[in-house]
């Protein structure tokens, strides 16, 4: 089945591009990526990077396992290509974060959870999920 | 505009500031509507001096009280800047907005009775302190020069007491959370820290307990009494013949000789 | 060589003042003994614990910079080496990744230095306590100082992600493969468990909305270290202590795993020198490393 990137996803991967610093065509598949990620994600990343490469900027934007990803850089560091899947994935729950779109609700989180977590987990926390 | 009599003499209405003849006047733009001024009024007593009547909640006039907040700008200059109404005097070319109110977040309950520590609690009650990206907006948009930025960091980091004296210059204006990115309401949560560390930090007196309790336990009643009972010369005589602790001395090197009502 | 202990800008970080302060003391206890002072910073903010991933997002660098230009300015007036001291990884990474970015794009940094109002003129080198007592002290030097018997610990270096990663910035060690950690057990006497899953990650800020996958994680990365015959782990990060040390209340997941205590590397090294441990926090952690302190000797007697 040929999928054939529509102009208007054509222009938000580039817009993403240009938002992350990354250059989503270098990848080549090599799965080195999705072999180290730890989050065991139902849509891994070199899944996501496929979904963008070719054309499909919904199904990597909507994939609910983006919010699973907790930044180890594994997949960063190990990419041949110097491709950060991180830095994608960021910028893809960005889209969400800055269009009103949150994953986690200050108001009815749980308060004992709160004070008992460290500070540092609060704050990037809040930072990847707000 | 100004109301005027037939020779120009402007009509004084309440408040309104009457100018001395030679007054230079400028123009600036009140809500979006241009008015001429004279130049050394404040922006309160500019926008009263137009016909503006301020009714209710502004205010102590002298700074204090918070509720004259003011953005504005100067044409030609893209800053925004801030200030409060009674203090900064009006400028060419300004364009202000008043804040009168500000919707800010308080949280709902204090319980000062709680296990958590103080940390702990100002953590849960305003969990978007964590958030606060450490841009500095706050502080460079406070008009009363307070750190506010620098308060909320201590509060972050555990240090209740510290972020609660840090603030305590606030007036709680609301121009702070008004222009935060996150979302915090600085001054509220400021405030609570602020009683937080009276009711929990702060050292007890001991001294106020016990006269506390003197008080409570009738001690000064019949003093009360008696003094009720004097006549009116009396009392100016006990009064004029009272002793005194002369001025300057140490903290306990003075005592009167009557000792019986201490 | 003066007789004055060194004095480092030292930047603690927002948990350090609370949840990590046996982390923090234990720290400044040990760089006593071994000749230097962390002085902290006067006015510091939060980092942020997070730097940003996509080159868009300048706000994230604003927090890291303020914290730079006070430490510059520190620096300057005391006329002293422009080097920052954390213990916090979380904050060593975002400040790292700060300088780095700074030290390739300087269009960058008169930006935020625009938005700040701020001069930072990017002096500051950014070092980790560990990276201190590499490079300036020595581990053979370290080992000297040593004065407890520390050969029957049995300990798991777990370096976590953020100490490492990414290498071109960070450069403390490689990701794959660290020894760090490894050198400073080494020389600390004790012997050192050698695991596979010392670089896999605890799952970090995921603990606010999936504790059960960081659980899991904590509970792959205990269980691993315990097959190779630890006792005992030992971090440079408060957020992996809290992750492993309190997922170990998850009883169903941790059902075939004795409790495994969850050390500050500087909590042991104070065990090392034979200190005082009461201020050091030890009964905050949930799984008591006391115990194995007692079994395992903790004072100076017993070298």
């Amino acid at each position: 089945m040929l999928i054939n990137p529509v102009e208007k996803d054509q222009k938000r991967i580039r817009e993403l591009e240009l938002a992350t610093g990354e250059t989503i065509s270098d990848c080549y598949q090599c799965g080195k990526c999705t072999a180290g990620c730890p989050a065991s994600m139902d849509t891994p990343p070199s899944v996501i990077i496929q979904y963008l490469k070719l054309g499909q900027f919904d199904l990597a934007k909507n994939a609910e396992s983006i919010w699973s990803c907790m930044a180890c850089l594994t997949c960063s560091e190990r990419c041949p290509k110097n491709v950060s899947p991180a830095a994608i994935i960021e910028g893809l729950k960005n889209l969400h974060l800055r269009d009103m779109d949150p994953r986690v609700s200050l108001e009815t989180m749980d308060r004992d959870f709160l004070a008992r977590q460290p500070q540092m987990a609060i704050i990037s926390g809040f930072r990847k999920f707000i | 505009m100004t109301k005027c009599t037939e020779d120009n003499k402007p009509i004084m209405v309440g408040d309104r500031t009457i100018p001395p003849p030679d007054a230079r006047y400028i123009t600036i733009s009140i809500m979006g509507q241009p008015y001429e001024v004279p130049e050394t009024l404040t922006i309160l007593k500019a926008m009263e001096f137009v016909g503006y009547q301020f009714k209710r909640g502004c205010g102590c006039r002298g700074g204090i009280c918070g509720a004259c907040g003011t953005f504005y700008r100067i044409e030609g200059d893209h800053t925004l800047q801030t200030g409060l109404a009674c203090q900064t005097v009006v400028e060419p070319g300004m364009i202000l907005a008043q804040i009168p109110f500000f919707p800010s977040n308080r949280a709902s309950e204090l319980d000062l009775e709680t296990k958590m520590s103080a940390d702990e609690q100002i953590a849960t009650m305003y969990p978007e302190i964590f958030r606060c990206v450490g841009c500095g907006t706050c502080t460079r948009t406070c008009p009363m020069d307070i750190d506010v930025m620098g308060y909320i960091a201590h509060f972050k980091r555990g240090d209740i007491m510290g972020g609660a004296e840090q603030s305590f210059d606030c007036i709680m204006c609301g121009l702070c959370a008004a222009r935060c990115p996150a979302n915090i309401s600085q001054f509220n949560v400021a405030m609570t820290a602020r009683r937080i560390a009276s009711a929990r930090l702060t050292p007890k007196s001991e001294c106020t307990t016990a006269r506390a309790e003197q008080v409570r336990s009738g001690r000064y009643e019949p003093m009360l009494a008696e003094l009720c009972e004097m006549s009116k010369e009396d009392l100016k005589t006990l009064y004029v013949e009272r002793e005194r602790e002369p001025d300057l001395s140490k903290p306990g090197e003075w005592m009167p000789e009557d000792q019986t009502k201490l | 060589m003066s007789d004055k202990p060194a004095r480092i800008p030292y930047y603690p970080g927002c948990t350090m003042k609370t949840k990590a302060l046996g982390f923090e003391r234990s720290a400044m206890d040990c760089a006593e003994i071994i000749g230097f002072e962390m002085d902290e910073l006067k006015d510091w903010n939060c980092c942020g614990a997070s730097y940003p991933l996509t080159k868009d997002n300048l706000m994230g660098l604003t927090a890291p910079t303020n914290i730079l230009v006070e430490a510059e300015r520190r620096c300057q007036k005391e006329e002293v080496d422009p080097n920052l001291i954390t213990l916090c990884v979380f904050c060593y990474n975002t400040l790292k990744r700060t300088e780095f970015a700074f030290g390739q794009d300087k269009k960058k940094l008169e930006t935020v230095n625009a938005f700040l109002d701020r001069k930072y003129e990017g002096s500051i080198r950014v070092v980790h306590y560990i990276e201190y007592l590499r490079d300036v002290i020595g581990f053979d030097n370290l080992a000297k100082m040593v004065k407890t018997d520390m050969s029957k610990y049995k300990v798991a270096p777990y370096y976590g992600c953020l100490l490492l990663k990414p290498k071109k910035e960070i450069g403390l060690d490689d990701p794959e493969d660290p020894v760090i950690l490894h050198d400073f057990l080494d020389a600390l006497g004790c012997k050192v468990i050698d695991f596979p899953a010392q670089v896999d990650c605890c799952g970090s800020y995921l603990v606010m909305r999936e504790p059960k996958k960081v659980s899991k994680l904590s509970y792959d990365i205990l269980a691993d270290a315990n097959e190779y015959g630890a006792e005992t782990l030992v971090t440079a990060c408060p957020l992996c202590q809290s992750n492993l040390d309190n997922s170990q209340g998850d009883k169903v997941q941790f059902a075939d795993l004795d409790g495994m205590p969850v050390l500050y590397f500087t909590q042991l090294l104070a065990v090392a020198f034979g200190l005082d441990t009461k201020t050091h926090q030890l009964e905050e952690h949930h799984i008591d490393p006391r115990p194995l302190f007692e079994a395992n000797g903790s004072d100076s007697e017993s070298k």
